[in-house]
């Protein structure tokens, strides 16, 4: 059986590996149906079982190191069909796509997995947003707040600062990753129209919001709404929110993860998701053709 | 391309790394010697711009002006608006340059740590332009894209052209221009010693580059009152006074130029309205960008007649 293999895309601490940690539990276990379940182990899983421990365990799953890209395989069947399906995911460092933008050059691994591709998952976490915030934003904001005379003598006598020289890695997430998708569209091997699951990860963070992951998305990154908007005929994409974790662990959301049953604690919002846990359904839609 | 293409890997290393292989968890180590350089992102020089131009219709939009008129703003709040949404209806559809205009928005965002917003100035470095590129879409029912060239020079460029036509005609990226603006400084008006320096300067710009042959005569000509901030926040005697002196100069301009220049316009932009809170940022762009999008010079319309691509994809119109 051809596999599929499916990319993960994420500047670094997107939640890819926590992702991966939780579908690796959501896949053997029973006490939610999953839409996929693992059909067979085959080769090496002790990458897969030790981010899994942590998660498990409530603990941080660590993060990809730069200079390694770990490749995972997953045997796969669904719960109520015969289909099986082989999934490969390249477990790329987030570094290794922030050199993309930085230092602007991609491995050679990556460009194979690119060639390979039937779809990916684009990985945007609210914790770790970079918005552009102009100036004069802030200063209309300040000048809501009362300052008295005297305040605002001695602002305005205060010199200047001096300027923080430009870095190129503080350029705004939503930028980033429009460069990334622009690279890999631009890529010899791209074959459009190329489905993207884009995943908004710890969505219990913005949970609160009652948005759903397209609107928080056009709200929040709005360059990368009306660039994959434009582009329509090189992706096909979708919106889900995922909350791997299901919570900090910390504190009173530490107690309340603590209760549930394991599976339970992954949160999955967005529009077709017909059951809230089930981490295997952004899948079930790559895999649609 | 504007940039370098990236190469296969062909490598049998690699390959052996592949996903679907025969084991189920590979780990490979960076081999320094295996990374694919992607394009820079910096501003497109003459012969990058022009292979675009070739290999798209791309609409070249010419800000011209003496230094610190507000060419450099204005483009970098353009760029600023579509961070924030769309603009007039017209959609982000792609950037070739997007580390270039990273940079020079950094002076007017907090990570600068500066007190007021500022802009990067450019410096002179010969004859030569360096472009912006934008791609953008009109409207979400739009069919194709537009791609946009922004000229990004020093204000000494066009000083040089405006003094000698022999300099002038250095500017040949003119000659391929859709839209020419022409910086008028609103801050100079409330300058009596600059006011009328600034307004003298701008017309011996437009003439010659109309004496040297520079301005295609289909292109869009606007002369572009920048930073009319300063005008909306001057007192009423001020406000009238530098209102009449635009209206004496708009008309000057068009009994001088008039004949000579097909589509003349004049328009008032504000990118920053520092002056004048009650402005909105970025006022005027928009409509700046409607007519870039909307009008486009009768060689540009015959090109895409002949061209092989539907015309109506190249045009970027509302559907």
């Amino acid at each position: 059986m051809k596999p599929l293999n499916f990319l993960l895309i994420g500047l670094p601490g997107t939640g890819k590996t926590s992702f991966l940690a939780a579908l690796w539990n959501a896949i053997q276990q029973n006490q939610v149906k999953t839409a996929l379940q693992l059909q067979k182990l085959d080769g090496d899983s002790a990458y897969l079982n030790k981010i899994c421990d942590a998660w498990l365990g409530y603990e941080p799953v660590g993060r990809n190191q730069a200079d390694v890209e770990t490749f995972v395989s997953m045997w796969l069947k669904e719960r109520n069909g015969e289909q099986e399906v082989h999934l490969t995911f390249p477990d790329i460092s987030g570094e290794t796509f922030r050199e993309q933008w930085a230092s602007r050059q991609l491995t050679e691994s990556y460009q194979n997995c690119i060639k390979s591709a039937d779809g990916g998952l684009l990985f945007i976490s609210p914790r770790s947003l970079k918005q552009p915030i102009r100036i004069s934003q802030i200063a209309g904001l300040a000048g809501l707040l009362k300052q008295d005379e005297e305040e605002t003598a001695i602002e305005a006598k205060t010199p200047n600062p001096p300027t923080t020289p430009w870095d190129i890695e503080n350029a705004p997430t939503q930028v980033q990753i429009v460069e990334l998708l622009q690279f890999l569209a631009a890529n010899d091997h791209f074959k459009p129209p190329f489905k993207l699951a884009i995943v908004i990860s710890a969505w219990d963070e913005v949970r609160a919001s009652k948005l759903k992951p397209a609107i928080w998305n056009e709200r929040q990154l709005p360059l990368l709404s009306q660039y994959l908007a434009s582009h329509r005929d090189k992706f096909e994409v979708s919106f889900i929110g995922i909350s791997a974790q299901g919570g900090r662990y910390e504190g009173k959301e530490l107690a309340a993860l603590q209760a549930k049953v394991p599976a339970e604690r992954v949160e999955v919002v967005g529009d077709g998701i017909e059951n809230p846990h089930d981490i295997t359904e952004p899948l079930l839609w790559l895999m649609k053709r | 391309m504007p940039t370098e293409p990236t190469s296969p890997t062909g490598s049998k290393e690699a390959d052996a790394l592949l996903p679907g292989s025969a084991e189920g968890l590979l780990t490979a180590t960076k081999d320094t010697a295996g990374l694919i350089r992607l394009p820079a992102g910096i501003e497109l020089n003459e012969s990058q711009a022009q292979e675009l131009e070739s290999n798209s219709p791309a609409r070249l939009i010419v800000l011209a002006g003496a230094a610190d008129c507000g060419k450099t703003t204005l483009l970098s709040i353009l760029y600023e608006m579509f961070q924030a949404g769309t603009v007039d209806k017209k959609q982000f559809a792609g950037c070739h340059t997007f580390p270039a205009f990273e940079k020079k928005c950094h002076l007017g965002r907090t990570d600068s740590g500066n007190k007021d917003e500022d802009t990067v100035r450019n410096t002179y470095d010969g004859p030569h332009p360096e472009y912006l590129h934008l791609k953008l879409q009109n409207g979400p029912k739009a069919l194709g894209h537009v791609d946009f060239l922004f000229t990004d020079v020093s204000g000494e460029m066009f000083e040089h052209a405006r003094n000698s036509t022999e300099e002038c005609k250095k500017l040949t990226f003119l000659l391929r221009a859709s839209h020419i603006l022409v910086f008028m400084d609103c801050e100079k008006l409330f300058q009596p010693k600059k006011c009328w320096r600034m307004a003298k300067d701008a017309k011996s710009l437009m003439q010659s580059c109309l004496d040297s042959g520079m301005f295609p005569p289909d292109c869009f000509v606007t002369v572009v009152w920048a930073k009319y901030d300063f005008v909306e926040a001057a007192n009423d005697k001020e406000k009238a006074a530098a209102k009449a002196f635009m209206q004496n100069e708009e008309n000057e301009i068009r009994t001088r130029f008039g004949p000579r220049i097909t589509n003349l316009r004049f328009h008032q932009a504000a990118a920053r309205p520092k002056q004048s809170p009650n402005m909105n940022f970025g006022h005027g762009v928009g409509e700046l960008l409607e007519e870039w999008v909307t009008k486009v010079p009768t060689r540009r319309n015959e090109k895409k007649l002949s061209s092989v691509a539907a015309p109506r994809e190249i045009s970027g119109q509302a559907a």
